[in-house]
């Protein structure tokens, strides 16, 4: 069963992606900007670590948070066709 | 063979035994199987631990296309194609959306095939169908893309004899992929992946650390392009090129989340925690993956001249025949590259290869043709139909040898998956979401994306509508379609209980 806090976790998360997409494109930084450190143009740095910064927190949403909490493991069943279609 | 690529007896030697490795784990996985079942042959019995889950969905998603296609593509772009870091990791956020609940919806009602749960959420036969034909489409052009890519990672090294070469790479490994892959079902293709991804991750940072060895720091190479006509290549991308990024992140994200072997992977893995523990080591894998093959691009596009076209695909076998001639070394660590290519390659072939059979055999064969035949009859023709099919693929990659770059392959493969994307991420959460309204949004979609892709319209340059795939229009339109139709028809009294 989802509860109202499901739910807004699941806004809330939505919004840091959002915010993340936003950071992970470099429309912000200068164009012709051709400085570079160890080889990796500046622009490029930051990308990728926004990219970091993204794959840490899809970690965490995956380690940390479970949709309903349950783990169906080994011992889930098959239980047989689900009552819920629209007459297709 | 030997006089067609550089490589010695010793190195022969360590990719037969490589090779010869997975046909002893294909019959290994036929003596292990424990029923002639549709769940034993395509899910190993459901029994995938973290670590086997997490190789086999690595060595599936990286593929010849993450080795050959994104060092092309850098070395036509430059650091441009970093994006191939964001759009692989993109793929990991969007399972979020739907892979946990997936999971446990197929433990429920033993899902085999992915249309297995649009069998069971919408109950539409004809959405059903045409779903099927969408994936098998999808996943023919995706096959297609790794077989051409085996010819041309031997093509490369080949020098002067790289047609042959092309033609001997595609037949010899196409058909060792094919025998462990009907002999063992995934059972030998998750154990064969096991090897495989261990060899590809090893492979990449061994390229890595022999890029800087023979060439030099990659300063040195940024300053060598800046010194040349590429310069703007080091630059931030044009607008343009970043419309094209944000269309990357969100095809290739819902696409690949919806790539029809990764769905039956959830389904086998052994419980949700290992699921998720898995995709949470996902997330990281494209900065020892994408990030490397896009440095060996930068490498190609400093060190490497005259690739131009289809052609710019072997920029990284160039690399490896250059490292190899320069130090006993090189040549070393080129042998285990060549190996872990290859172990890209087949892992994803393979896999792509048992996901088309199953769901001809599950979805259109043993619903339209033979409805109510046995699973021992179904397992069969499902790897008759591995054989044909390979053989047909075969042929066709030896064909169009010279015809397009993998990067061209891998746009059209996700112009279609991608208006799959309604059905699986909005149809699992929202109840209301009708079967009429799906199955419209997917035919308006898919002929929306096809039409422009292969149309001749002047405003689609490259493939792309202002940077943007014609998957993401026909997306747009199919959304619409399904939520404006499932809002106008909602009526009480039905219930999906995910």
């Amino acid at each position: 069963m989802q509860t109202p806090q499901d739910r807004g976790a699941r806004w809330w998360i939505g919004a840091i992606y959002a915010v993340l997409l936003v950071l992970v494109i470099p429309w912000y930084w200068p164009v012709g900007d051709t400085r570079h450190v160890y080889g990796l143009p500046l622009w490029a740095i930051v990308t990728l670590s926004a990219v970091l910064v993204t794959s840490v927190f899809t970690a965490w949403v995956y380690l940390g948070r479970s949709e309903d909490g349950s783990d169906d493991g080994p011992q889930g069943q098959p239980r047989g066709r689900a009552e819920s279609r629209d007459g297709l | 063979m030997l006089e067609l690529l550089p490589f010695g007896p010793a190195a022969w030697l360590f990719i037969g035994a490589y090779l010869c490795s997975l046909l002893a784990i294909g019959w290994l996985g036929y003596n292990a199987r424990r029923a002639n079942t549709l769940e034993d042959f395509y899910l190993a019995g459901r029994g995938f631990g973290f670590v086997v889950l997490v190789l086999t969905l690595y060595a599936t998603q990286y593929s010849g296309n993450s080795v050959f296609g994104v060092a092309g593509a850098a070395y036509r772009e430059g650091y441009g194609w970093l994006i191939s870091v964001h759009y692989m990791l993109a793929i990991i956020v969007f399972y979020r959306l739907f892979a946990p609940k997936l999971y446990s919806l197929s433990r429920r009602h033993a899902f085999v095939t992915p249309v297995d749960f649009l069998r069971e959420r919408y109950g539409s036969p004809t959405l059903c169908l045409l779903a099927s034909i969408v994936m098998i489409v999808a996943l023919n052009n995706y096959l297609l893309a790794q077989l051409m890519t085996m010819g041309r990672a031997l093509q490369g090294l080949a020098g002067p004899f790289g047609d042959i070469a092309y033609d001997y790479g595609v037949i010899g490994l196409t058909s060792i992929m094919v025998v462990y892959g009907t002999l063992g079902g995934i059972r030998a293709i998750a154990w064969t992946d096991v090897i495989q991804g261990a060899i590809l991750m090893l492979g990449f940072v061994a390229l890595l650390c022999i890029l800087i060895a023979e060439f030099g720091p990659l300063s040195a190479a940024t300053e060598v392009i800046l010194a040349s006509p590429d310069a703007a290549k080091v630059a931030r991308p044009s607008a343009a090129m970043l419309r094209e990024w944000t269309s990357y992140i969100l095809i290739v994200g819902m696409g690949g989340a919806l790539y029809p072997q990764a769905i039956q992977r959830i389904y086998a893995s052994r419980s949700r925690r290992a699921l998720n523990e898995s995709l949470a080591v996902m997330a990281f894998l494209p900065f020892v993956t994408a990030l490397i093959a896009v440095i060996a691009g930068i490498y190609g596009l400093a060190y490497v001249d005259g690739l131009e076209g289809a052609g710019t695909d072997q920029v990284l076998a160039r690399l490896l025949r250059v490292i190899q001639e320069n130090s006993l070394l090189g040549y070393a660590l080129v042998v285990l590259i060549f190996s872990a290519i290859l172990a890209a390659l087949m892992s994803t072939a393979d896999s792509a290869m048992l996901s088309i059979s199953s769901m001809f055999t599950k979805d259109i064969y043993g619903v339209h043709v033979r409805s109510g035949a046995a699973e021992s009859e179904l397992t069969r023709v499902g790897k008759i139909c591995s054989w044909i099919l390979v053989a047909f693929l075969a042929a066709l990659a030896i064909v169009l040898k010279e015809q397009a770059s993998l990067i061209e392959l891998l746009d059209r493969k996700f112009d279609l998956l991608v208006q799959l994307a309604p059905a699986f991420m909005l149809g699992i959460h929202w109840k209301g979401l009708k079967g009429r309204a799906v199955l419209a949004g997917l035919a308006v979609g898919v002929a929306i994306s096809l039409s422009l892709a292969f149309g001749p319209f002047e405003f689609v340059v490259g493939g792309k509508i202002g940077g943007v795939h014609p998957g993401l229009v026909g997306l747009a339109a199919n959304f619409s379609i399904a939520v404006l139709g499932s809002i106008e028809r909602h009526a009480p009294g039905r219930a999906f209980v995910p």
